[in-house]
């Protein structure tokens, strides 16, 4: 069985759970609690260990969509899971307090992967809250990390069209890098 | 230090565009699905941009969409005037996939430049896509400023890059991408 | 309403009932007292899982497991059982509250004893207040 994980990653209360749900072939194993942190996101649930989702490619193979818990408390899992995985979505609410600082946060909680195999960032809710815009978002990137190129694309958690658009970029990311990656980083 | 520029566009018989380089952004009555690919008459206005000129309604829209759909058609399938024959093109930034319309084939052509210096038939021979369509890609690119050009050395693929049937093309195939 | 964890009564509750466990179980190495999500209302000893990881772990834990008895309808999760060379962590569910208890005991404690007193604390626990 050949597997690919793909790790869905950002704040608590962005959308990594809808995410998986618009595009998984399966029902999504979910791992909720009651949530007692209403200050940081007002939602009655909150994911306490990974969301799990899968499409089937192929009869022997799959893509795993794992979402981590957003809260810093949980970042073990992040470490568990971003071992497996190939590459990454972080999503990213616009209409938050500091998207900018969200961002910049999750790259460094996940350099390793996103150096490793690949990342792309979903950027929801810019109907809302069109600023900063996907031009900063990138700029912000390209300020804090010189020569790491990510794709920062509008994405909708509950719009299976916006999150497959995200994930094939990702894929096709990860196969190029993996393709042309320099001879003393293999 | 330049003085910022603002822009009108009239294009005959399509609608009208205002274009804030500023904000990289531009808003109108145009919409660009039927943006004519050889249009009759374009009237193109700028005037110096005043200190608290809006430039464009609202917040706009990200230029990337336009420029793209513009450098995309202008040129057909050839290179733009401004390209040099045998230059190899790296990317500078990924354009706003949100506002271009990016098609599975684009993906794969514009993770490869982002990822290694290219000519176009390089590219094309990698990735599987047309030749023509990664000629308007590198075309668009440049116009919206976002790819370097020069003569680099041939990109060295670790492993067979024409991945028909990798990843990419298997996940595509199952979600009708 | 208050979160348990900041709730003056609850974490007195829950001290009370990790002093009982403790009294019970002499190869007790460390307890705590968690919310479903993750938070720390009291532990044994004091203190000792103030980096947060204990509790947080522990949440993620029982909610896998939980997942795993719904995926194969074994009905509702009793407890879980880690066990390791020198010791064993029992999970164990506070009837009727969003609270779990995660209890780590030295290999010369028996399962069976040790599952016996975090029953014993959890059920009382459950006896003290209304079900959410």
């Amino acid at each position: 069985m050949a597997e690919h994980v793909i790790l869905f990653a950002g704040p608590m209360g962005v959308g990594k759970t809808t995410a998986i749900r618009s595009i998984s072939e399966i029902g999504v194993v979910s791992t909720e609690a009651d949530n007692t942190d209403r200050e940081t996101a007002d939602k009655p649930t909150t994911t306490v260990a990974l969301d799990y989702g899968e499409i089937a490619v192929g009869e022997d193979e799959k893509v795993r969509l794992y979402g981590v818990p957003g809260q810093r408390r949980f970042s073990f899992m992040w470490r568990i899971l971003a071992e497996r995985a190939i590459g990454m979505i972080l999503l990213v609410d616009n209409s938050a307090a500091d998207p900018i600082a969200d961002l910049l946060a999750g790259i460094d909680d996940f350099r390793e992967l996103i150096d490793r195999g690949g990342a792309v960032v979903g950027l929801s809710r810019l109907d809302a809250a069109p600023r900063p815009t996907v031009l900063e978002h990138t700029a912000a990137i390209a300020a804090a990390h010189p020569g790491l190129m990510i794709p920062v694309i509008p994405v909708d958690p509950r719009a299976a069209g916006d999150v497959r658009l995200a994930l094939m970029t990702l894929i096709a990311t990860i196969e190029m890098r993996d393709a042309f990656r320099p001879e003393e980083a293999r | 230090m330049s003085t910022p520029v603002l822009l009108r566009i009239d294009v005959v018989g399509a609608g009208t565009i205002a274009i804030d380089p500023r904000r990289h952004a531009y808003s109108g009555d145009l919409d660009l699905a039927r943006l004519p690919e050889h249009p009759t008459a374009v009237v193109v206005e700028t005037h110096p941009a005043d200190h608290g000129d809006a430039g464009v309604d609202g917040p706009g829209r990200d230029l990337d969409g336009l420029l793209w759909r513009i450098g995309t058609v202008a040129f057909d399938d050839r290179p733009a005037s401004w390209r040099w024959p045998g230059d190899r093109y790296r990317m500078l930034r990924w354009p706003n996939l949100g506002e271009i319309g990016a098609g599975p084939d684009d993906l794969r052509a514009l993770a490869m430049l982002a990822t290694t210096a290219a000519t176009p038939e390089e590219v094309a021979a990698a990735t599987g896509a047309d030749r023509g369509r990664v000629e308007r890609i590198v075309n668009a690119l440049g116009l919206i400023g976002i790819v370097d050009s020069g003569s680099a050395a041939p990109p060295q693929p670790s492993a067979p890059v024409v991945q028909r049937r990798g990843l990419f093309q298997r996940l595509r195939d199952r979600l009708g991408f | 309403m208050i979160p348990a964890h900041r709730d003056p009564v609850v974490i007195d509750e829950a001290r009370a009932a990790l002093r009982e466990l403790r009294a019970r179980s002499r190869s007790l190495t460390l307890a705590t007292l968690l919310t479903d999500d993750g938070f720390e209302i009291a532990s044994e000893p004091d203190g000792h899982a103030a980096d947060g990881r204990l509790p947080s772990m522990a949440s993620s834990i029982q909610a896998l497991a939980d997942a795993v008895a719904r995926e194969v309808a074994i009905g509702s999760g009793e407890f879980v059982i880690i066990a390791s060379s020198r010791g064993h962590v029992i999970q164990r569910r506070v009837p009727g509250r969003p609270i779990v208890l995660a209890a780590l005991f030295a290999d010369d404690e028996t399962l069976g004893s040790a599952l016996a007193a975090t029953r014993l604390i959890t059920e009382r626990l459950a006896a003290v207040a209304p079900t959410r």
